[in-house]
């Protein structure tokens, strides 16, 4: 086998943007090598397992539990963030960002082959058509330089990739606009028997909100995972759903794991090894153990010049032992391509003295306000995917200008997420002395009926949200750990503020028991208006280096290009100038489908 | 193990099926009783352990499946006794949730191997399945929870 010297697209990250990026420019005869920094994976299905083994062992099942801590590529943790001991909120020591406050950014992302789509739980909602330009809309935030409307075909592109599984009829809601006849891969997920009983107990119902009323329609969300494949697909030839890597027959249908966060032990659910794979079998190379650490480029012209890499030794696949061993590389390519992450895109051209202003800036999640409580009866929790539906009507209107928007997620597993249920409510009978059938009936009676709630709050893109670097906060490979400075504005904690009312009403419609209570010992715990409220990351990380129209208001341009450096082009959630209240990961895929075109037809025109 | 007129496991399988309320089917049927009476011995160290054997010997529970009302009061006393009370809970704990907890979030809490986790009997208990395993099947979800309970 020859070996390369200079391939057409160098890309930074092995997550779903760098996969999809790398697949199509290699479809089109493009050669493309892909610098991955976590630690060495084959695709073969016993190595997949190894995850599933070690989140089985990992007595926190936190989203990153299955995928060990790798000191030469590490990952935040959601543990990192501590309590708030008199007043002042805690840090774990050896946390990998360094949080300058004053709010604690609560999200994670994953630093290995396959990126953060390991853990996600796999919702697939398209931005509101209103989305993209909201400042111009509503005074907030900033506008897209693009619309949802040129965004369609790649929405389509990535529910194609991803394989989406809804019906499409119930998702026109809120301006949301389909080509006719169009309809998505598969059939929907089914909704949980929760689903269906809060759709029974809130019929006719509405919720009440500054003079304004709301429905509580439950709408079945768009997922990626694996259903029934839809005979109307593509104008009539179907659709076949992607297995397990490795394992192809596994995971054609989801098979109700109750998983999905952390991980799906049969790959019903997408993850980037498929799309990764399909591009390993279209000729891409995949470095792995390859760290960027730095991005040469000519100061005169902005052109980027090859890209600095610290290849580590192999380290112990299971316990990711420390590894400082390194060589150092630099690697040249016609094009480049940052799909590290977010975060760690700011960080990589922050460390390359990148002058454009706005690089780290715009740092964008869903606080996630959490409210919890009892159904009036057992709707059977812990079972089927995390949520299977959700309630949208608070996603968008004219109250926009004044507070957040938010998207209702109904959550399937109990309290899992809020209270760790169910082991603390084990826990907590054992220290009322109970065993023995007593433990086992309170058990039953208190677990199948919880529920919660998780309200997306939109945030707005601002530049004091931002990613940072400083010299004296590195890795153990000698690459720079992100700082983060982070805080929740008014217009936020007002949707907040709504949220918890919508939940109290709720509660009350239903005739359930609201059993929200917030400690105020835990982070994210804080007061507004007099009411507490308590909010969590939902590990939506994006805008740190957003689209637009001028270097001024941004990093790349429409195409997702850089303004200064004219073969470089960046991917990923960094892009996105706002997020709705989507869950951002199907509109990343989109654009990257869209960004791979730009790309291919820069080359084409460089090699004819 | 000396002063014991039973044998230790079947003294530690009756135990654990009054302590946790499931069948002697169920604890059996996890494969996992040998395993987590080493696991116990091991954790509580011999003394403690003996004791726990010696105690649930002299009461002699006659069904420990449906344990009669004076059995259920004297493991509830055994719960109540200082000296009990930690071990206990930590053996109901292991069953339920193939976990070794010395304290909450204490880094020396450990769960004994994935077959552990998958065998917890919380899942069980909630009329659930192991988050991550024994997966129901397609759809399951959307059924009422009465068509899929285990307790029979």
């Amino acid at each position: 086998m020859s070996k390369k010297t200079e391939y057409d697209v160098v890309i930074v990250g092995a997550g779903i943007s760098g996969a999809i990026v790398a697949n199509q420019l290699a479809e089109k005869g493009h050669s493309v090598l892909i610098l991955e920094a976590g630690a060495k994976k084959d695709f073969s299905f016993e190595t997949y397992r190894e995850y599933l083994n070690t989140y089985y062992k990992n007595t926190v099942k936190i989203p990153n539990s299955p995928y060990p801590q790798n000191p030469n590529a590490p990952q935040p943790l959601v543990t990192d963030v501590g309590n708030i001991e008199d007043g002042i909120q805690q840090f774990n020591k050896d946390s990998y960002f360094k949080q300058l406050g004053p709010a604690p950014f609560q999200s994670t992302y994953t630093r290995a082959k396959g990126g953060t789509t390991l853990h996600w739980l796999g919702t697939c909602l398209r931005m509101l058509p209103s989305d993209f330009k909201e400042q111009d809309l509503f005074g907030i935030g900033k506008n897209w330089p693009i619309s949802y409307y040129d965004l369609m075909k790649y929405y389509r592109m990535a529910e194609f990739e991803i394989g989406v599984s809804a019906d499409v009829e119930e998702q026109d809601y809120l301006g949301l606009a389909f080509e006719e006849g169009y309809v998505f891969p598969m059939t929907k997920i089914p909704q949980s028997h929760l689903d269906k009983q809060l759709t029974k107990w809130t019929k006719n119902a509405v919720f009440s909100y500054e003079g304004e009323t709301y429905s509580y329609d439950v709408v079945s969300t768009p997922q990626g995972r694996n259903s029934n494949p839809n005979p109307k697909y593509d104008g009539g030839k179907g659709y076949q759903p992607v297995g397990a890597v490795g394992n192809p027959d596994l995971g054609q249908r989801c098979e109700g794991n109750s998983a999905c966060v952390p991980i799906c032990p049969v790959q019903a659910k997408y993850n980037a090894l498929k799309t990764l794979e399909k591009a390993v079998n279209n000729g891409v190379v995949i470095n792995e153990q390859c760290v960027a650490s730095q991005i040469l480029y000519d100061d005169d012209t902005g052109d980027i010049k090859g890209i600095t890499y610290k290849q580590y030794d192999d380290i112990d696949a299971l316990t990711c032992g420390e590894s400082p061993s390194y060589k150092e590389k630099t690697i040249t390519a016609k094009r480049y391509v940052l799909a590290a992450h977010a975060v760690e895109n700011a960080k990589l051209m922050l460390a390359s003295g990148f002058k454009n202003k706005n690089i780290g800036q715009n740092l964008m999640d869903h606080p996630v306000l959490l409210t919890w409580g009892l159904a009036p009866e057992k709707i059977g929790s812990f079972r089927g995917p995390g949520s299977t539906s959700g309630i949208p009507s608070l996603r968008d209107g004219a109250f926009r200008k004044d507070r957040s928007a938010f998207r209702i997620e109904i959550g399937n597993w109990g309290w899992n997420w809020p209270a760790g249920s169910p082991n603390t409510e084990l826990t907590d009978g054992l220290s009322e002395n109970l065993f023995g059938k007593q433990l086992r009936q309170r058990l039953l009676d208190k677990v199948q009926r919880e529920f919660r709630f998780g309200f997306l709050i939109e945030q707005q893109a601002l530049s004091n949200n931002c990613v940072t670097i400083d010299d004296r906060y590195k890795d153990a490979l000698g690459n720079h750990r992100p700082i983060i400075n982070y805080n929740i504005t008014d217009h936020e904690k007002e949707g907040m503020l709504a949220a918890k009312s919508f939940s109290e009403q709720f509660f009350e419609t239903i005739k359930g028991e609201n059993k929200t209570q917030y400690d105020s010992s835990k982070g994210g715990y804080i007061e507004y208006k007099g009411e507490a409220l308590w909010w969590q990351g939902a590990g939506h990380l994006a805008g740190t280096h957003i689209m637009g129209t001028t270097k001024d208001n941004s990093v790349v341009d429409k195409d997702q290009r850089c303004h200064e450096h004219k073969n470089l082009f960046l991917v990923g959630c960094g892009n996105m100038p706002s997020m709705g209240t989507s869950n951002p990961t199907l509109t990343m895929a989109a654009l990257s489908f869209w960004a791979a075109e730009n790309i291919d037809k820069d080359l084409t025109e460089l090699k004819n | 193990m000396k002063s014991l007129k039973k044998k230790p496991i079947d003294l530690f399988e009756n135990l654990s099926i009054v302590l946790t309320g499931f069948s002697k089917a169920d604890i059996v049927g996890t494969g996992l009783v040998q395993t987590y009476f080493d696991t116990v011995k091991k954790e509580l160290g011999k003394e403690i352990f003996e004791a726990i054997l010696n105690a649930i010997e002299n009461i002699k529970i006659s069904n420990p499946e449906h344990p009669s009302d004076k059995n259920a009061r004297q493991i509830k006393d055994l719960m109540g006794n200082i000296n009990f009370k930690t071990p206990v809970s930590q053996i109901i704990q292991l069953w339920y949730t193939g976990e070794w907890v010395v304290g909450t979030f204490s880094p020396e809490n450990y769960i004994v191997s994935s077959e552990s986790y998958l065998e917890g009997l919380i899942w069980k208990a909630i009329a659930a399945h192991p988050m991550g395993g024994k997966q129901p099947g397609y759809g399951t979800w959307g059924f009422p929870p009465q068509t899929f309970t285990s307790k029979n």
